[in-house]
């Protein structure tokens, strides 16, 4: 009866008390959301690469050698030399390693030059292999093995032609050397989809003609002629490699950034996302801080609410007290008005992050490549939940106390 | 008589309010017995809140004793007066009796929610059948207090104050927002019910022509002094 | 300017001095260790790296008696992993392999306890060039490394230090873990002193 009463009270009041419902549903939304970006981003992250054990490339900060030939954000300062290359590969704790040539571009999507063992060992949500959708794998020189966005943005079919770019924003075209649509990857939710895929020779094919970044000028070797080269490169951007234990890891990044020929970085690729993390984790933080401010200021306007109603309900409180209720009663009355608020907010902020998941999810991916998942909310969910409404009482504890002390005044004779 | 057998007694009671601009109430000696309806008129201003207050057991006596049914008042602690102005005392007031929200049954019932041994005589449909007896249209418990006319609110709150017969009903002014006609009817009413339930009646008013409804008729003035301030 | 050959260029003619230059100080911080734990199939390995302020109190090289009693006291410490490292119990881990010494300095106090003649596993890469980092080194180092071998490898879900016990100088251990599920950065503090392997 009491909670009927309470409902009943809160209902008589509908426009103020909707404003601040409406208030700490948006706050909780807006918290919940963060949250949930928060964690898919770093989901996703997380999803983007497993199964490698250790990331080579030239000398740098661990967090921009994965950033760059991970998530392809960024640039190598420095390439791994051919040689060092091979002598990490012969390197008895090595199972595998694929190496990593990137540079060049296709419209706004970047290619990458690699071998038949990326699509054998990169790995990705828990160790997902990729999986060719349409076509077939690199097999020809000139095949291009391209990702579901690359297909799905520029409408590519297997067998189309390609023209990769020179770097990364450049109108110079490697037009001699028409690359083929040889197969199309299913989606992953990774980088991979909006990367070209094409044979580490022919990265180095296309640059057969070009010096110190410049065409070499006259007219370009021929095609018949290239494929009989030496197409060997000189040098990767990066290298993915597989021990055989994982016992052996430290001891070959150890041994990898002690090479002394030339200046490498090993970095593991978990430990690399962890470094990210702390860095981007300031910022999360300082988001995370300011959106629950945002849940404290709807808060206190529920607490402003509460405050400037008591004056004109002074006559109410008087009739409960005449009835036989305590102070005390008013007190917890009031408290759980403000919690029926703030669980009624908490709600229809539920309400409100899943709608507009729906909505933004496909906006979200399509923008971002960061794919957030609709689940039902996690424990960690409900406990902030839980937090807004235990803090909602909480802060009606003031105007309640305000109230318990008038209604104590007052008695049952208030004059209005 | 015993004291026991008394509605209510006041006993040299001095009471101060403490805080506000200072008023003082001391009442020598006033009695109700039991089943007696006693009219007490006082102007406003005259300390009937005050001495209202005292009886039902929202303040206490700096001095003397208020005993209810026996009890007296100042030996129970906070907690346990409020509960027995629950029990004890139907409380009707002179306008906005009612918690505008809630329905008439609910109000009613209010009392009830405080007072265990009242809901235990209280039968389940007392509400519906006061109502009735009090003239009230049928199928008015579901009804919103808010929604009622000022005298069926009036009449609603006599319900409240008659269910679970309590022994004692407090009435301050319950006719002065109402008009001639219905003030007359709704005394009648008034007192018929509380005869009925066997209940004591006090009742303040300005109104001396009420006075005929009612077994005895004192002057606040007659019983208690005040000094300093209105409250 | 085309990245890869640039790169080749400038590697090209870095290399010859790179050969020269390669002698490089780790990164030193008192009080802060550097732990490396690898496991794998039940089979666990630990390697520490703490400075000598925090397991000795003094980073010269010891010449009294007292600091060479001091640094014996402390490779005697580090051989007893149970006074290092705390396995969960109930992963059944027993001791295959453990390697204490001191690095930096005229020479390298090395204690080397084999337990399990049969271990192959045992990681040569770290040892391979000790001596290199020797002459440079102003701030000696103590390196340890254990190895288990655990019966029941879902029971490791973490791994104590009563290391801080033992040393009353260490505050903190930079630990980065590699686990099949997973690789991972970790701090661990005197105040907190578990790691817990996710």
């Amino acid at each position: 009866m009491i909670l009927r009463l309470a409902f009943g009270s809160l209902m008589a009041r509908a426009l103020t008390v909707g404003m601040t419902i409406l208030a700490i549903a948006l706050s909780v939304a807006l918290f919940l959301g963060v949250e949930k970006v928060r964690t898919g981003a770093r989901a996703s992250f997380a999803d983007t690469i497993s199964g490698t054990d250790l990331i080579v490339g030239a000398r740098s900060g661990s967090v921009q050698l994965l950033l760059y030939s991970v998530f392809r954000i960024g640039n190598a300062t420095n390439n791994v030399t051919w040689e060092s290359y091979q002598d990490i590969a012969r390197r008895p704790e090595v199972d595998w390693i694929v190496p990593i040539s990137l540079g060049d571009s296709h419209r706004q999507f970047r290619v990458m030059g690699t071998t038949q063992g990326f699509f054998e060992h990169y790995k990705f949500r828990g160790g997902q292999a990729l999986e060719i959708a349409e076509g077939h794998g690199l097999t020809d020189l000139y095949d291009a093995v391209i990702g579901a966005e690359v297909a799905a943005t520029l409408g590519y079919h297997v067998g189309d032609p390609i023209v990769v770019a020179h770097g990364l924003a450049s109108f110079t075209e490697h037009d001699e050397q028409p690359f083929r649509v040889a197969g199309i990857i299913a989606r992953t939710g990774t980088p991979v989809d909006r990367t070209v895929i094409v044979s580490l020779e022919a990265i180095e094919a296309i640059h057969v003609d070009w010096h110190s970044g410049a065409q070499r000028p006259g007219a370009g070797t021929p095609i018949e002629q290239i494929r009989q080269m030496d197409l060997t490169p000189k040098a990767v951007t990066a290298a993915l490699v597989g021990v055989n234990s994982k016992l052996r890891i430290f001891g070959l990044q150890r041994w990898i950034n002690e090479y002394p020929q030339e200046p490498l970085l090993a970095i593991l690729p978990g430990v690399a996302l962890q470094e990210l993390w702390q860095i981007v984790g300031i910022a999360e933080t300082a988001l995370t801080g300011v959106s629950a401010m945002v849940v404290v200021t709807a808060l206190l306007g529920m607490m402003a609410m509460i405050f400037s109603s008591l004056n004109e309900r002074r006559r109410e409180m008087a009739i409960w007290r005449a009835m036989g209720a305590r102070p005390l009663t008013i007190l917890g009355l009031l408290v759980l008005e403000a919690a029926l608020m703030a669980a009624l907010g908490a709600g229809l902020g539920l309400a409100l992050l899943y709608g507009g998941l729906v909505l933004a999810q496909p906006m979200v991916d399509a923008a971002f490549g960061l794919w957030l998942p609709i689940d039902p909310p996690t424990a960690r969910e409900l406990i902030v939940l839980a937090s807004v409404i235990a803090a909602a009482a909480v802060a009606s504890l003031f105007p309640a106390l305000r109230a318990y002390r008038l209604s104590l005044a007052d008695g049952m004779m208030v004059k209005v | 008589m015993t004291l026991s057998a008394r509605a209510l007694s006041l006993e040299n009671v001095r009471f101060r309010w403490s805080g506000r601009a200072a008023f003082g109430l001391s009442v020598p000696e006033f009695r109700v017995s039991r089943g007696e309806s006693v009219l007490l008129l006082g102007e406003s201003g005259s300390g009937k809140s005050t001495l209202l207050s005292l009886i039902c057991g929202i303040v206490t006596a700096d001095e003397g004793r208020v005993s209810v049914g026996g009890t007296d008042l100042s030996s129970l602690r906070t907690g346990a007066r409020d509960r027995f102005r629950a029990e004890h005392i139907g409380v009707i007031f002179q306008q906005f009796n009612l918690l505008p929200y809630a329905s008439v049954s609910d109000n009613i019932q209010l009392p009830l929610r405080f007072a265990p041994a009242r809901r235990k005589r209280a039968a389940p449909d007392e509400a519906a059948r006061l109502c009735a007896a009090l003239g009230l249209p049928e199928g008015i418990t579901d009804v919103t207090a808010g929604h009622l006319s000022v005298g069926q609110q009036q009449r609603v709150a006599v319900a409240r104050a008659l269910i679970g017969q309590p022994p004692l009903i407090v009435a301050d002014e319950p006719t002065s927002a109402l008009d001639a006609a219905t003030q007359d009817s709704f005394l009648a009413l008034l007192s018929e019910r509380i005869a009925a339930t066997g209940a004591s009646l006090l009742m303040v008013s300005h109104d001396e022509r009420l006075g005929a409804r009612f077994d005895r008729v004192v002057r606040l003035s007659d019983i208690a002094q005040t000094d300093g301030m209105t409250a | 300017m085309k990245p890869i050959h640039l790169a080749l260029a400038v590697t090209a003619l870095a290399s010859p001095a790179l050969a020269q230059e390669a002698r490089e100080m780790d990164a030193h911080e008192h009080g802060v260790s550097v732990a490396e734990i690898a496991v794998e199939h039940g089979k666990v390995a630990i390697n520490i790296t703490a400075p000598g302020m925090d397991i000795v109190g003094f980073e010269y090289e010891a010449a009294s008696t007292e600091d060479k009693d001091a640094v014996e006291a402390a490779i005697r410490a580090l051989l007893t992993p149970e006074a290092i490292v705390a396995l969960p119990e109930a992963a059944g881990c027993r001791l295959t392999e453990v390697l204490a010494h001191l690095h930096g300095g005229d020479h390298d106090d090395t204690a080397d306890a084999h337990m399990d003649d049969d271990h192959d596993d045992h990681d040569d890469a770290a040892h391979e060039d000790h001596d290199d980092h020797a002459d440079a080194a102003q701030h000696t180092e103590f390196h340890v490394s254990y190895a288990f071998a655990c019966e029941d490898e879902d029971a490791l879900t973490q791994i104590g230090f009563p290391f801080f016990d033992q040393f009353a100088n260490a505050q903190e251990i930079d630990a980065q873990y590699v686990t099949e599920t997973g690789a991972g950065l970790a701090e661990i503090t005197r105040a907190a002193p578990t790691l817990t392997l996710e």
